[in-house]
């Protein structure tokens, strides 16, 4: 186990120090001053090293401010998400197998089992916010994990002999349960992130994203591809961003699983 | 499972319904234009009845649902239901071929990885699964364009591959993931697996056995994998210029052409959600020790 736990947190700490060299380059960059506007569609070099969009505007600085939207957005998406999905988690393992759980299972399954993106484009046109809509679809995957574990972890003694002592379900849930398992269920929702990343940037692209002088990454795809995929300069960033972030995450969410079912048979 | 169908089916156009609801969108003035007098626009609202108590419409809305009233796109003045009838074939059609090629390369590729001992392929896998598929197309097409000199109007047929084979990129990554975690020889073992190996299997053919064993299960993810995959072709229609049902829907979103919007919804949902409740039942039934679509 220790040498498990140790694998993990160097891990983590690896990952971390990438992701603060990542944002200080970032920083590095902007400061710098390589942000100043130059010609229209200027090729990569000393002065802009992405080159300028069809505004002459730099693209590294665009991408990097594009970066940091979405994942504001993408955080803010997520915390959400875990609160409702923590919030029915604990009515259904509170509830398990009753009514209230059944219709709950039934709701999310529901909307799981429909396409995240046309279910986001529909209540978009209908002047939804999307993030609205991520929320409604990512509290799903949190509620799943969180369930599990709470009405396994409910039949523990030490949850037991809560209930025997007299507090009630909810408090035994918040206050006992919820705080043991949290750490546990947290490295899941790098994955889940991903996930919401991708959607979030699929929908910028088809044009359901911010107001026009703020960058995201899907946009600035989608404004390369409106006019004809030219300069690659200009989106290629973008789309690279997209990609490696979404993998990124994936693959450390996929390595967290990994290392918690080792972890659960040593 | 037909109650939870109909269910599933009766909580997607309830919020369909709702959110039309919420749409800042006035059919009536959409139908007539913006030159068309207010007393146009209400004879319009009353004829269609949607001056009526949100109950009753939504009864009405329901009761013409099922007989297969649709009603009139606003952007293209032509009947939802001959729009549907003559594009939905087409995207589902991508759809299903990218599911089905996509569980096959998977699932052999698991195969022939886990008999080989290369568990790194998972990694590979997993970056099929969470590669986002509009970043994919959009770089196909950049690809094709520049690198091949070929555009979709040119070449249709390498567009129409290259649309089957990133559709079929997640059910792939899916389902491999799956059937390799279960048939590698690198997590610890089940106890049948000991006994297999006490026996003195070869590895080889213990792999397959799991392998085998893992097929239901990784046959159920392909078939959950059905929304995905017409989400996939759906942006392949739209960035590729391909001729199907969800270049339209996109078209709609975008300008607020309710009728489109609020039918495809409701016939997606219906398709999608009725394959995956008939697929869960198949699969349970050649084998019932896999746990269904409800994960419970």
């Amino acid at each position: 186990m220790p040498l498990i736990r140790g694998l993990a947190v160097s891990t983590i700490g690896r990952s971390f120090a990438g992701f603060l060299v990542i944002v200080g380059l970032l920083v590095l960059y902007v400061g710098m001053g390589r942000c100043a506007t130059g010609s229209a569609l200027e090729a990569p070099g000393f002065e802009h090293w992405l080159g300028t969009d069809r505004l002459g505007r730099d693209v590294g600085q665009r991408t990097s401010e594009a970066v940091g939207y979405t994942t504001v957005i993408s955080l803010a998406v997520l915390g959400s998400s875990a609160l409702l999905g923590a919030f029915f988690a604990g009515l259904s393992a509170l509830y398990y197998e009753r009514v209230t759980d059944r219709g709950i299972v039934l709701v999310a399954e529901s909307i799981r089992a429909f396409p995240t993106l046309l279910l986001a484009l529909l209540l978009g046109a209908m002047g939804v916010r999307p993030s609205f809509v991520l929320i409604l679809y990512f509290w799903i995957p949190v509620w799943r994990l969180l369930r599990a574990v709470l009405v396994a972890q409910l039949r523990r003694p030490y949850a037991l002999a809560a209930r025997l002592q007299g507090m009630s379900g909810p408090r035994v849930v918040l206050g006992e349960v919820l705080p043991n398992v949290l750490p546990g269920v947290v490295p899941y929702f790098a994955g889940i992130l991903a996930e919401i990343i991708s959607a979030q940037c699929a929908l910028e692209f088809l044009g359901f994203g911010p107001p026009l002088d703020q960058p995201s990454l899907g946009g600035m795809v989608l404004e390369a591809f409106s006019l004809g995929l030219a300069a690659p300069w200009t989106w290629l960033p973008s789309l690279v961003a997209i990609i490696a972030g979404v993998l990124g995450l994936a693959s450390v969410g996929r390595m967290f699983r990994e290392r918690r079912s080792w972890a659960m048979l040593a | 499972m037909a109650a939870e169908l109909l269910f599933g089916l009766w909580v997607i156009f309830t919020l369909v319904f709702l959110a039309a609801e919420a749409a800042s969108v006035d059919p009536a003035r959409a139908l007539l234009g913006p030159a068309a007098s207010e007393d146009a626009a209400r004879a319009l609202r009353h004829e269609l009845g949607l001056d009526r108590p949100a109950l009753e419409r939504y009864g009405r809305s329901l009761v013409r649902t099922l007989r297969g009233d649709f009603g009139v796109s606003y952007d293209f003045r032509l009947p939802v239901r001959d729009l549907v009838r003559d594009l939905l074939p087409s995207t589902l059609g991508r759809a299903a071929v990218g599911l089905i090629f996509g569980g096959a390369v998977g699932l052999a590729g698991a195969l022939v990885a886990a008999r080989a001992g290369f568990v790194k392929f998972r990694w590979v896998l997993t970056a099929l699964q969470a590669a986002p598929s509009f970043c994919l197309l959009v770089l196909g097409l950049w690809a094709g364009a520049r690198g091949l000199g070929i555009t979709p109007l040119q070449q249709r047929w390498a567009f129409e591959a290259l649309a089957i084979i990133i559709i079929a990129a997640y059910p792939a990554g899916a389902a491999g993931s799956f059937a390799l975690e279960r048939a590698s020889l690198v997590t610890p073992y089940s106890p049948h697996v000991d006994f297999l190996f006490l026996l003195g299997a070869p590895r080889h053919a213990i792999v397959s056995v799991l392998w085998t064993e893992a097929l239901p299960g990784s046959c159920l993810i392909i078939i959950n994998s059905l929304g995905v995959a017409v989400t996939g072709a759906s942006l392949a229609e739209l960035i590729f210029g391909l001729e199907g049902f969800g270049r339209y829907f996109f078209r709609a979103c975008a300008r607020g052409d309710l009728p489109i919007v609020s039918i495809g919804t409701v016939i997606l949902a219906v398709v999608v959600l009725t394959l995956q409740r008939v697929g869960d039942v198949a699969i349970r039934a050649i084998d019932p020790r896999v746990s269904g679509v409800h994960n419970r």
